[in-house]
């Protein structure tokens, strides 16, 4: 790969991000990842009215921090770890890798996530295009130490094999699409038994880590630089430049020299800031139900009767990567965002969601807006079962004060399961004093316990009710649960 | 229009009649199910059942490579908890094949 001509993104999050020419022509100028333009990073927009940077944006990041982790790492390893072996030859592999681990990516992220794999078809084609090894190792990392991908980065991996493993052949002779594919699904070499399969699956980690990785980097750097909340600051630079490969326990891993200590605990600081306050916040968790429940509806508008699903499993399949799929009088082909706006604004008559989500006027308005409300009004019902009991049967208990049935009717109750991060034994490892340690034990920190039940719920009543909510919340609150 | 069982709801059906089931399993049924009803969408992925063991602690567990009752979810698998919280968006016909896919498999 010619490395001398370089194209230039000016990126609002790292500044310039410069791509070989290579890369350009053959991966980023193409359809199926220019989609990635029109397809939302999160869904936390209706909150913060700047959020609206999408997936092209965020894949160039996690290239550019890639290619960063990747120039410290190997700066930074002791050259006789590596005896017999280059490791620039896998620096290729793994930049591709970061760049197109999105690609696959369907309108609206994770919104839909069943869908990818609906009838096994992502893992199916995954299988097909990768062979024998890969699929051993896929079903040993499953069903032995309980780690694989999400569904969409099964599909990611997919489309990446179908559509650019030949000129990814083309451009890296010696190089193989089967370890992008590894990169982008996390699929690591079992008992691995050669140097190589060890850098490997420390690439592998490095962009698919359960602890730290460059996805996860960018998306904390970006969705907090997009939402323009006051997170923590995560110093990247010093994280990555205190990259390298150590033998730990006989094994080649991934770690961090003592100087990224503190940075570490920023990462998951920063990311569970994100989760707790932004994609649990009440506005963001009220738009996506709204968007659920229309596409929904207008799968089943503009699907042929007996399959009511045919819009939503082409918009997640490969098939309207291929061409254009007629459905109904639309066809969808590289389905993105706008796309499903333009059918939804289409039925808006029949899809009662659409007008509030054009307008942003909702209909229904939250009786609490934060988790520590909802702890103290809730406060003597701790018990998991009693908060359920009060969440299923919201509409029944509310009957006392909101008596108009279609009023009740509209109430809903969302869950909200923050997926919070801490770092596991073994996951993560760090260098003090020319030793190799595991990050809990050099931190200092009480390893983490299981932290009991973390999720609550929101009740969202109609607008026209809101001078009754603090009657509502006093109910729910006295309601008898056993 | 299809139907979602979410990976929570999938293991606490599962877990309702027995005590553990391994990640194998887990797959061999996901496929015994989209033969018998591709109409039920699930998902199994690693993230998703690592997340709703996280997500309720109380009821499940990880075991090696199986998911387990927790120690002392007994109590919420004998009262209606389980219904409540995992099931009451699942149509009862649904919940039924699922039942009558994962006696099949013994």
């Amino acid at each position: 790969m010619d490395t001398r001509h370089q194209k230039v993104f000016r990126d609002p999050v790292h500044g310039y991000i410069s791509v070989p020419r290579d890369l350009c022509d053959r991966f980023i100028d193409t359809a199926i990842f220019q989609r990635l333009r029109n397809i939302e990073q999160t869904s936390m927009r209706p909150l913060y009215p700047s959020a609206h940077h999408d997936r092209f944006a965020h894949s160039l990041g996690v290239y550019h921090l890639a290619n960063l982790a990747f120039h410290h790492l190997k700066k930074n390893t002791a050259p006789e770890l590596l005896t017999g072996l280059e490791i620039s030859d896998y620096r290729a592999s793994f930049l591709v890798a970061a760049l197109m681990h999105d690609c696959g990516h369907a309108p609206f992220s994770h919104t839909f996530e069943e869908f990818y794999n609906r009838g096994n078809r992502a893992e199916l084609l995954l299988r097909e295009l990768t062979g024998e090894a890969f699929s051993a190792d896929y079903d040993h990392n499953y069903e032995t130490e309980r780690k694989g991908p999400a569904e969409h980065e099964m599909f990611s991996a997919a489309v990446f094999l179908k559509y650019y493993a030949g000129v990814f052949t083309d451009l890296l002779k010696t190089s193989d699409p089967i370890l992008v594919a590894r990169m982008i699904t996390g699929c690591i070499h079992q008992g691995a038994k050669t140097l190589a399969e060890e850098i490997e699956n420390c690439l592998i980690l490095l962009l698919h880590g359960s602890a730290i990785d460059v996805d996860k980097l960018d998306y904390i750097l970006r969705d907090t630089w997009a939402s323009g909340v006051n997170n923590v600051s995560v110093d990247v630079h010093r994280l990555l430049s205190a990259l390298e490969l150590v033998r730990y326990d006989g094994h080649l891993v991934p770690a961090f020299n003592k100087s990224a200590l503190s940075v570490i605990q920023s990462v998951v600081d920063g990311r569970n800031y994100l989760f707790n306050w932004i994609y649990g916040h009440h506005t963001v968790c009220y738009y996506n139900e709204l968007l659920t429940s229309a596409v929904r509806k207008l799968s089943r508008l503009v699907s042929p009767a007996g399959k009511p699903d045919r819009l939503l499993d082409t918009l997640f399949s490969s098939d309207a990567f291929d061409g254009p799929v007629k459905i109904k009088t639309f066809s969808a082909y590289l389905p993105c965002d706008g796309d499903i706006y333009c059918f939804l604004k289409h039925y808006r008559k029949d899809i009662s969601e659409v007008d509030e989500i054009l307008s942003r006027q909702p209909r229904l308005v939250p009786l609490w807006k934060t988790q520590a409300e909802f702890e103290h009004i809730f406060a003597k019902k701790k018990e998991p079962a009693q908060r359920t009991h009060i969440r299923v049967r919201v509409k029944e208990i509310l009957s006392s004060v909101i008596t108009d049935t279609t009023a009740r009717d509209r109430v809903i109750a969302l869950s909200v399961k923050p997926k919070l991060a801490s770092i596991q034994e073994n996951e993560l490892y760090v260098t003090l004093r020319n030793t190799v340690v595991p990050f809990t034990e050099a931190s200092g920190a009480p390893a983490p316990t299981n932290q009991g039940n973390i999720s609550y719920f929101y009740v969202f009543i109609p607008r026209e009710c809101m001078d009754r909510a603090e009657e509502c919340i006093k109910v729910l609150q006295a309601e008898k649960t056993y | 229009m299809c139907d979602v069982v979410k990976t929570d709801a999938l293991l606490a059906l599962l877990l309702s009649n027995r005590q553990k089931v391994s990640f194998r399993e887990l797959r061999q049924l996901r496929d015994r199910v989209v033969e018998a009803n591709p109409d039920v969408v699930m998902d199994i992925s690693a993230p998703s059942v690592d997340m709703a063991v996280r997500y309720y602690p109380e009821i499940f567990m990880f075991q090696g490579a199986c998911v387990a009752r927790a120690n002392h979810a007994k109590r919420f698998f004998d009262s209606e908890y389980i219904r409540d919280e995992f099931l009451s968006t699942v149509p009862q016909e649904v919940t039924s094949e699922l039942m009558a896919c994962f006696q099949t498999a013994g």
